[in-house]
């Protein structure tokens, strides 16, 4: 344990040392970090905003004319527990208030007062990215097919085939995107962490000279590599939050009306995560080339 | 303590050392004499792991060359220290950091340390600089101070590449007789120089001279052959 204290805290002391080395490495780890937090920021309200706007599908749904009213009423209480985004629902009379009122004002509905000649209909939206289905699409269509009195459901084709190729943008893109620019932002950082500990080979020779174990050598560089990756993550997540608050705001205008939000706990976490350990392995990486 | 067979060693197509077979015993001590280029280096850096065998056999205070990891070679480093003619010191760390560095890496308690660094530090006369950082003292005291940090440890072997070689003559000879001194008490010294005035000082020493990578002579019979 004293060994461990002792070593944990030569990795702070690291960071001390060869201060302008220190902060060449600190300043690449947090421009890299920022402009990957940025990328990520950017992909995410783009995902936020595509989903708002073109990941939504709707069907409409036809009963039988004549059905009783109770029995459409309760396969609208099925429809609702369902994993869906809205249900609206029109009785034959609401539905025939709206024609009405969609008409131009020398329509007189007077004669169909007494019996609306429509059917019941429900208008259902889903979001393409819900739940874990291959094609929600698809899954849905057939359950409302199925329920009884239905007698026909009708949607846009071009509107299912515009979802379904954002969905598929979003969900088999922009996660390869992610992880390449994580990738990415892992070499630089790596290379630049090495690079730092190369300057130090001395010392990691002279150490191993005198008897040090692989582990005595690595573990300060680990910490410290561990370190620069957490706070250069860090500061790259606060001068992002400052650019969200003073850019948030910038797309709110007509027809817009996009207010750019900022990366949920689970990327910030995430992004966190990776630098932290992208650090950890670059140590292990510089450590380990000592061979002898 | 040493047992080489047969051992050589190049880089690239130059032999810098060709069929070397010698034996040590605890308490031995050698002087590895000869030229530049000789080969003296290859074999102390051959017999302390930093370079890999390549040929023939090595065993050093318990340990076989042959088939050790170099991942284990801290292991034999703990029993076999060694002093370089350019110190391989810290710069930037004081004299007392630089000469408790091999304790603190093997673990010793705090209280431990102090005594042995003191105690070390006393005997090469350093005591005085114990906080002095490393780039702040001479080139005899920062010898001295490679010297300490080999011999805190009580190694069973202890190496020394040309440790008088940046030094006069007067220091030379008082460094000399600190490894005499851990000579009398068990330590085995190889001692790699080309004062001949340092070797003549110990007259009980064994001498082993390289020329060209090979041994042209030696004042004790080596065991030719072997396993």
């Amino acid at each position: 344990m004293r060994v461990f204290t002792h070593l944990l805290f030569q990795g702070l002391i690291n960071l001390g040392r060869n201060k302008w080395a220190q902060i060449f490495t600190m300043s690449a780890v947090i421009f890299v970090s920022f402009l990957a937090g940025l990328f990520l920021l950017l992909l995410f309200n783009f995902n936020l905003a595509v989903s708002k706007t073109q990941d939504k599908l709707q069907y409409q749904v036809y009963w039988e004319k004549g059905l009783p009213l109770e029995d459409v009423s309760g396969q609208w209480e099925e429809i609702a527990s369902w994993d869906i985004e809205s249900l609206k629902t029109f009785t034959p009379e609401q539905a025939l208030q709206v024609l009405v009122d969609s008409m131009s004002g020398d329509f007189d509905p007077a004669y169909l007062s007494e019996s609306s000649p429509l059917p019941p209909t429900a208008l259902v939206e889903i979001s393409m990215s819900r739940g874990n289905e291959d094609d929600p699409a698809k899954e849905i269509l057939y359950r409302l097919e199925q329920l009884p009195g239905v007698e026909r459901v009708s949607y846009n084709p071009m509107q299912m085939d515009m979802a379904r190729t954002w969905f598929k943008i979003t969900s088999r893109v922009f996660w390869p995107l992610i992880f390449f620019m994580f990738v990415i932002t892992g070499l630089v950082v790596a290379n630049t962490l090495k690079l730092n500990q190369i300057n130090r080979k001395d010392e990691v020779e002279i150490l191993s000279l005198v008897g040090a174990s692989p582990w005595y050598i690595q573990f300060p560089l680990l910490i410290t590599g561990a370190l620069q990756g957490f706070m250069g993550g860090l500061v790259s997540l606060l001068l992002l939050k400052g650019l969200h608050l003073m850019a948030r705001d910038l797309l709110y205008f007509p027809p817009l009306w996009i207010r750019i939000e900022f990366l949920p706990p689970l990327y910030l976490g995430s992004l966190l995560a990776a630098l932290t350990g992208v650090g950890i392995i670059s140590s292990l990486l510089a450590g380990g080339s000592d061979s002898r | 303590m040493i047992r080489v067979r047969h051992l050589s060693h190049s880089f690239g197509r130059y032999w810098a050392l060709k069929n070397i077979t010698f034996s040590l015993d605890k308490g031995d001590f050698l002087f590895l004499t000869g030229p530049s280029g000789a080969g003296k280096t290859t074999l102390m850096r051959i017999l302390h792991g930093s370079l890999p065998l390549q040929r023939g056999k090595s065993q050093i205070a318990g340990f076989d060359l042959n088939s050790m990891h170099f991942r284990k070679l801290f292991l034999l480093r703990r029993q076999v220290a060694i002093v370089f003619q350019d110190f391989r010191i810290l710069p930037g760390q004081s004299v007392w950091d630089n000469v408790a560095l091999p304790l603190m890496v093997r673990g010793m308690v705090k209280k431990q340390v102090e005594k042995r660094v003191r105690a070390v530090l006393r005997g090469l006369r350093l005591d005085n600089k114990s906080w002095c950082l490393c780039r702040e003292i001479s080139g005899g005291e920062q010898q001295r101070v490679a010297v300490a940090r080999a011999v805190v440890v009580n190694p069973k072997v202890l190496l020394a590449d040309e440790p008088t070689g940046n030094l006069d003559k007067k220091l030379s000879l008082q460094l000399m007789e600190v490894f005499r001194q851990f000579n009398v008490h068990g330590t085995t010294v190889v001692f790699a120089t080309h004062n001949e005035e340092l070797i003549k000082s110990h007259q009980n020493a064994k001498v082993l001279s390289l020329k060209e990578g090979s041994i042209i002579d030696a004042n004790w019979p080596l065991e030719e052959g072997g396993e």
